[in-house]
């Protein structure tokens, strides 16, 4: 279970954290080539578009591990403990299928939008359903170790 | 569309994540009208293939950097010197310092995000509740959208064939009246809740041009930037990246006050709160998409604009409806799809397109700040750790300052259209 937080963490948290860092250093050194060396880097813009998809894609299972995915709690909280603790329950698994279905979806989109290319780059356009499918996956696997841990405390 | 409803009511009580709720019901309509399942991730995907969209991250780094970087210090050192001896000193310099950060990023997102982390737990120290600095934090940062150079007023420019120029010239009298609004509104709650001044006394002028000499490159970051887009060096997304630069550049060469360690968790942050911010927007541009199918935005104006033929009725209207569907959309959505019907609309009846793109814009950004869908208040909650019902509660009476100012610019065209006519 250690290795698998362990994880999470560099998947969710450390690796947005470089790609954002790297998404930065894109835009600006594209700033700089086209003002002090007068050429543009041509596949820049898409780059920045990729690695703004892996941040939020990835990044979403450690906003959720990190509860800062909102919603509103205010009916929930109002509910005695037990009804309370049945609908986060229900909730976390509404969580799951939903996951599960951007998962199916972004296969089907694998599977259709194989001959599609970015521009400049020359890469299959899939890969940006591929990055969803695997941030979903991890938000799958993230809410599991959750739901795991919420029961582990609840038992006597 | 009902059953869509019922489905997002429901995941909502539930307290499904916002993002989530949006993608459920969605799902639910899919269910009932089979389409394409892989249309659900390729809306998902191309929401975040816009270049534009850029600025959101890149302004939540450049915000994190000034924050943790020293500038956001010396500003806030700066405006203190200068209203900080008011009633509710802290939550007055919040509203200044806004002026100031809106001019830099644009981004109410950006804003929001360095005030909830410079200022509220000062806030929090000094015996403010966690929610009325939430709120101050967010209910500011709706001066940058409209104060140049806002990403919101270049995506309704691109979108509607409107000059950048005359609506960046045009947001700036605007801005000023939204922050003496809402410091007016600070000066009252203040007073209600007895929160005390910052400092007890007026500062002397040799301290405010001591602190105004140490927030310097702070002060010349919007002047340079605004320089350098005027200029043509950069585009207002590519500002973002250029702003997180020079952040970084104050913040380790002069300032002195980042190291490695915490840029690595500056950068860890920004992506959780990037990723939290896009993710809704993702989700809404689903969304979006079962709502333009069933046409539910067009029937929702058209029922509007039958009530009256009246221009300032059915300016009325149209901020009605756009404060509810402010509600529940995310602000560039409603941007993106109602921008180009509107100004249509504005056309025929003699409004201006800037008059309608500032007012427009703001009314958005009053509904990124309203519960059930606010991004602005999910990035806030997300750093203060305050509850949406709390926030909720608190932001009332600054929802009737901006609905106040709202209307004022609505009704008095010529504080938005007085600049852009003088200058070009």
């Amino acid at each position: 279970m250690k290795a698998l937080r362990a994880l999470l963490d560099f998947l969710g948290m450390t690796l947005p954290a470089l790609l954002l860092a790297a998404l930065v250093s894109v835009v600006m050194a594209d700033v700089v080539a086209r003002n002090f060396f007068a050429m543009s880097i041509m596949w820049a813009q898409e780059m920045a578009v990729i690695l703004l998809a892996a941040t939020v894609w990835l990044g979403l299972s450690g906003a959720a591990m990190q509860g800062q995915l909102f919603g509103i709690s205010l009916f929930v909280d109002r509910l005695p403990e037990r009804a309370a603790t049945y609908a986060k329950l229900v909730a976390d698994l509404l969580v799951l299928l939903i996951a599960a279905q951007v998962i199916r979806a972004a296969l089907a989109q694998i599977s259709t939008a194989r001959f599609t290319t970015f521009l400049t780059l020359g890469w299959p356009k899939w890969i940006m359903a591929a990055i969803l499918a695997a941030g979903m996956g991890l938000v799958i696997v993230g809410r599991l170790v959750q739901i795991n841990d919420r029961l582990r405390k609840q038992r006597p | 569309m009902t059953i869509v409803a019922i489905v997002f009511v429901a995941l909502l009580v539930l307290g499904l994540p916002v993002g989530f709720v949006m993608l459920g019901a969605s799902m639910a309509y899919f269910v009932i009208n089979p389409m394409m399942t892989s249309l659900v991730a390729q809306r998902m995907s191309s929401s975040l293939e816009s270049f534009p969209l850029l600025a959101i991250p890149l302004f939540i780094v450049a915000g994190a950097a000034m924050a943790r970087g020293g500038i956001a210090d010396r500003l806030y050192a700066f405006c203190e010197t200068l209203v900080g001896h008011w009633r509710g000193g802290l939550a007055q310099i919040a509203v200044l310092n806004s002026v100031f950060m809106g001019a830099m990023s644009g981004s109410a997102n950006a804003d929001a995000a360095i005030d909830a982390r410079t200022i509220v737990p000062v806030m929090r120290a000094r015996g403010y509740s966690n929610a009325y600095g939430s709120v101050v934090s967010a209910a500011s940062s709706i001066i940058a959208p409209i104060m140049p150079p806002s990403i919101a007023l270049i995506v309704y420019g691109l979108l509607t064939n409107t000059s950048i120029g005359r609506l960046f010239v045009g947001g700036v009298v605007p801005a000023f009246v939204i922050a003496v609004a809402l410091m007016l509104t600070v000066r009252w709650t203040a007073t209600r809740m007895n929160l005390a001044p910052a400092r007890e006394n007026r500062a002397r002028s040799g301290e405010i041009f001591n602190n105004g000499r140490a927030a310097l490159w702070a002060l010349a970051m919007p002047v340079m930037l605004l320089f350098g887009l005027r200029s043509g060096w950069f585009t207002p997304t590519e500002l973002g990246a250029v702003a997180a630069v020079y952040a970084f550049i104050v913040g380790v060469l002069i300032y002195r006050g980042l190291t490695f360690r915490e840029t690595l968790s500056l950068f860890s942050e920004s992506a959780v709160t990037t990723a939290g911010v896009l993710f809704i927007i993702a989700s809404a541009s689903v969304f979006s998409l079962i709502l333009s199918l069933e046409q539910v935005p067009q029937q929702l104006i058209t029922a509007l604009l039958s009530i009256s033929e009246n221009k300032y009725v059915v300016l009325l209207v149209i901020n009605i409806a756009l404060l509810l569907l402010g509600t529940v959309f995310e602000g560039l959505a409603i941007i993106v799809i109602l921008g180009p019907l509107l100004v249509q609309v504005a056309q025929g009846l003699g409004v201006d397109p800037v008059h309608l793109g500032v007012v427009l814009v703001f009314n958005t950004a009053i509904g990124s700040l309203t519960p059930p869908v606010g991004t602005v208040m999910f990035t806030v909650c997300s750093i203060t750790r305050c509850s949406v019902e709390d926030f909720t509660w608190a932001f009332l009476p600054f929802l009737a300052a901006a609905i106040g100012v709202l209307l004022l610019l609505t009704y008095v065209p010529a504080l938005v259209t007085f600049l852009p006519n003088l200058f070009f």
